[in-house]
């Protein structure tokens, strides 16, 4: 197309038919949305609108945090054995603007007693470019919503079903693989260094932090054991910084959890696998015996809950006993 | 600061259009390098300094090339010392930790890995670099005498990530000419940029979910997933690399620099030959240039010309001949991917496809002369297509499996448990995208594959476009960009993917 | 003797007799003739008129056409 002969007057007309389009197809996303998720003005992610779909106030526990979190703490065994209602909010790769996001928006439909954060992410750095990518994207969702809201056309292929609740357990993700980690079991060797917290993510803790006292919540700290993500000297960091803020910090990775790092981790000592899980997952309800949690069980309004664990223990059960079970072909020591 | 960035397309590229056009024209290239070293220097400033030196060191080498006059055992002397010089650098940087691996397994010994920053952009610049000493080698070219020229050759911003990897006949003038940018180069570009984006970012970015489940957790899939994870690969890496590719060459089509093409319509192909003539278009001409015609006119190659067209006659001798010059080019492609066995294991794959392509032909001759088939009929073109389309699909599968051994192991459970089934009881649904997502995907690879069909058939549709009311025309570039906005997968529960072949 | 062009063509039909050679300019340009062909052509020629045809040589422009291919032989003869 030669674009000397298109009159400047058409062009014109292009662009402001282009900017009125913007703003009205924006209008049929922006009411559907209000209905669809309620009144929250939030950005709508994946996790966030899971949370939505829960009950309000059904929830007594959020875990938030990175894969390291929903590797490590499977809300169905906690309702298994303890019945307290969890729910796990952690993200692949999750920042920590990215988790002051989930839990702020997850704070408006629910009132979590505790807040459990696994402590991997407070490491993560993103590049500046990638920020001011994620700054520019917000800015221009919020002056043209079709940007913010435009995944809401899946809903009318998809229903407003659930979406993959085949493999969601209330957040957790059930991991089968087995591959041992190979280095020596002293990861955390003894130091007295500590690994710095960049400032982004110092101050996106402390707005957690006011948030969560806000809501009257506790915030309980803990870092999943994994000697691929882990060292001393982030232990030491982690622990100042729980002291400076009189909070309960648990690092999995001095404790005795019985770990078995040939068979309890999915990809060679990053993440745990669903037998790995099961283990901390046990020291984390001890933890939250001490919080006075009420045992949702005999609820009828749970029965969901029951439902869902029976699908999850019938697989997950066959699947820890097959990982404990598995020899492997040189056994060396 | 990936193309597919909004800093990129809203704030790096409109910025350097605004500064290079505002600028007299004999300070353009000036702005141009300014802006591609400050590119370089946002991605790494570690790697920035190996450019520095690559360009400095082609830059005065080729000079001395030319500068030994006749003298041809000090020019081959400093063309030998360049190319070796650029080589070592490209081998340090990506193949440390391959080769210490292998020493590991040879010996038992456990060296620590060395931590290494990932080489962005030198596999496509070191290319760049060798193809330019070696045309001021052969005489086809004239040194270049500004060390500035040099370096806005091998670091023009759009090309640094993923090419195309260009020859300095084809882009240095242009990048030199300071040409003004028109409204016409402006249009151009962003048509080609919002196209580019559509195919990365509603297709790619989706099927990448499917690709990083099927192939990282391989294990828990066999049968008819197999098939489905080699199409899901090779479509998202189409539609990725040929979308960065649109996104490139519309950028430096603004400046009014025309880049090579790096696509035709690869999916057309009727064989495995011509499918490498159509993927990865620069890449492939450049070892056809820089690799294969050197081996096919060397010394040895003519000596066994001469000795085996005696002995065996015509046909052995081609068999040989093309053993002797594709065997390089295919281990060179293959290595250049990276330090893997899986990319070694690729590069054969086509080497030995293109071998049997070789030895058929006669057959293949006879037949249609014997049965009186027409060749290029329609029945037998498909034929073609489609044998091509499983040979794509199955080099696919091996490049994006996690190391040779699993794609080995991908490739045979591809044959236990087929379970067809599988495609409609919702098993699809497992792997991180829903129903929408797969109706995105299938609508937006249709949509693609039309532009295609067309392309191939030379209609152009923007040429056709002008020619309709004006409601057609702008409901057409409305569609574009509102099909963009709307399927495009990023937002709620998507997140942002880096581009694959910056990793190359 | 024949004439440089001549002797292209024999070589050429000696290959492959079904291309009217004459009248075609755009050998490669339109893929009649491939890289695996140029490689036995190249030998061919080398042979044919005791030439050393070079990397730097294999370019379209020397490969067209019968007058290409012979305009390069006749340049590599006089060096």
């Amino acid at each position: 197309m030669d674009i000397k002969q298109i009159s400047a007057r058409e062009k014109a007309l292009f662009a402001a038919g282009l900017a009125i389009l913007l703003l009205l197809v924006s209008i049929p996303f922006n009411i559907y949305q209000k209905k669809q998720i309620g009144t929250n003005p939030l950005d709508i992610r994946l996790v966030e609108e899971r949370v939505e779909r829960e009950r309000d106030d059904s929830i007594d526990v959020l875990v938030i945090g990175d894969s390291e979190s929903y590797t490590s703490v499977s809300p169905m065994q906690i309702w298994r054995e303890r019945g307290y209602s969890v729910y796990m909010c952690g993200q692949p790769g999750q920042t920590t603007a990215g988790m002051l996001e989930v839990l702020s928006a997850s704070l408006s439909t629910q009132k979590p007693k505790v807040v459990i954060m696994e402590t991997n992410s407070l490491f993560r750095t993103r590049h500046d470019l990638d920020q001011l990518q994620d700054m520019m994207a917000e800015r221009v969702a919020s002056v043209i919503p079709v940007f913010q809201y435009h995944n809401l056309w899946k809903h009318l292929i998809n229903g407003s079903g659930n979406v993959n609740i085949k493999k969601n357990y209330k957040g957790f993700v059930i991991r089968t693989d087995i591959k041992p980690y190979e280095g020596d079991g002293s990861y955390m060797k003894l130091s007295r260094k500590e690994k710095k917290i960049s400032r982004a993510n110092k101050d996106a803790f402390y707005k957690m932090l006011e948030l969560c006292k806000k809501h009257g919540a506790r915030l309980v700290l803990y870092s999943a054991p994994s000697p691929r993500n882990y060292n001393m000297e982030k232990h030491n960091r982690l622990k100042r910084l729980a002291s400076e803020n009189h909070l309960h910090y648990i690092d999995m990775n001095i404790k005795e959890l019985g770990i078995d790092w040939r068979r309890d981790t999915a990809d060679g000592g990053d993440h745990l696998n669903i037998s790995g899980a099961e283990k901390t997952t046990a020291y984390i309800e001890r933890i939250l015996d001490r919080e006075g949690l009420v045992d949702h069980r005999p609820d009828g309004a749970y029965a969901g809950w029951d439902k869902l664990s029976d699908r999850y223990y019938h697989y997950a059960a066959k699947e820890i006993k097959r990982i404990r079970n598995k020899t492997f072909g040189r056994q060396t020591g | 600061m990936g193309y597919n960035t909004l800093p990129y397309l809203f704030i790096f590229l409109p910025l350097s259009l605004i500064v290079y056009q505002l600028s007299p024209r004999r300070y353009r290239r000036y702005v141009l390098l300014a802006f591609s070293l400050t590119y370089f220097f946002m991605w790494s400033r570690q790697l920035i300094i190996y450019l520095l030196l690559t360009a400095a060191g082609v830059w005065g080498i080729g000079l001395l090339i030319e500068r030994s006059g006749d003298r041809k055992g000090l020019r081959r002397l400093f063309a030998t010392t360049g190319i070796g010089g650029l080589f070592a650098i490209l081998l340090y940087l990506k193949y440390t930790n391959f080769f210490i691996r292998i020493i590991d397994q040879a010996s038992g010994a456990s060296l620590p890995e060395v931590r290494i920053l990932a080489p962005i952009g030198v596999s496509f610049y070191t290319l760049e670099a060798v193809g330019y000493l070696l045309e001021v080698y052969w005489g086809r070219i004239n040194a270049d005498r500004s060390l500035f020229s040099v370096t806005l050759f091998l670091s023009f911003f759009p090309q640094t990530m993923e090419g195309p990897i260009a020859r300095y006949q084809d882009t240095a003038s242009q990048l030199n000419a300071g040409n003004p940018v028109s409204e016409q180069q402006i249009f151009d570009g962003m048509c080609r940029i919002i196209w580019g984006m559509i195919k990365k970012l509603v297709i790619a970015d989706r099927l990448s979910i499917v690709v990083n489940e099927l192939y990282h957790n391989h294990a828990a899939y066999d049968g008819i997933m197999i098939p489905i994870a080699a199409v899901s690969y090779a479509v998202q890496l189409y539609m990725e690399f040929s979308g960065v590719m649109d996104i490139v060459i519309g950028s430096a089509g603004m400046f009014g620099i025309r880049l090579p093409e790096n696509f035709r319509q690869p999916f057309f192909s009727q064989s495995a030959s011509e499918f490498w003539r159509r993927w990865h278009i620069t890449l492939g001409v450049w070892l056809k240039t820089y690799v294969f015609y050197p081996v096919t006119t060397s010394e040895m190659t003519m000596r066994w010309n001469r000795f085996a067209r005696k002995k065996f006659g015509r046909y052995i001798t081609k068999i040989g001949t093309s053993f002797l010059a594709l065997t390089p080019v295919w281990l060179f492609n293959g290595l250049w991917h990276g330090g893997a066995f899986n990319y070694i294991f690729y590069g054969l794959y086509y080497l030995a496809l293109l071998m049997l392509e070789v030895i058929l032909e006669p057959v293949k001759k006879a037949f249609y002369k014997k049965t009186g088939f027409d060749k290029n009929g329609r029945a037998f073109t498909l034929i073609r297509i489609l044998r091509t389309w499983l040979i794509i699909f199955t080099g696919e599968l091996f490049f994006r499996a996690e190391g040779f051994m699993a794609g080995l192991s991908m490739f045979i459970s591809g044959f236990t448990n087929i379970g067809i089934s599988r495609l409609f009881d919702g098993s699809l649904l497992g792997l991180g995208l829903d129903k929408a997502d797969w109706f995105a995907v299938i609508a937006g690879t249709i949509v693609v594959f039309i532009a295609d069909i067309l392309k191939e058939k030379q209609i152009d549709l923007k040429a056709y476009l002008a020619k309709r009311n004006v409601v057609i025309r702008f409901g057409a570039y409305y569609a574009l960009i509102f099909g963009l906005i709307i399927f495009g997968a990023y937002g709620a529960g998507y997140r942002p993917v880096d581009l694959i072949y910056a990793g190359f | 003797m024949d004439t440089i062009e001549k002797r292209i063509e024999e070589i050429l039909m000696d290959e492959d007799d079904s291309i009217d050679y004459k009248n075609e300019k755009h050998l490669i340009d339109d893929r009649l003739l491939d890289s695996f062909g140029i490689i036995s052509l190249v030998s061919d020629l080398e042979e044919e008129f005791d030439v050393k045809i070079n990397a730097v040589d294999m370019v379209p422009e020397n490969f067209n056409s019968i007058e290409g291919m012979a305009s390069m032989i006749k340049k590599l003869q006089d060096n």
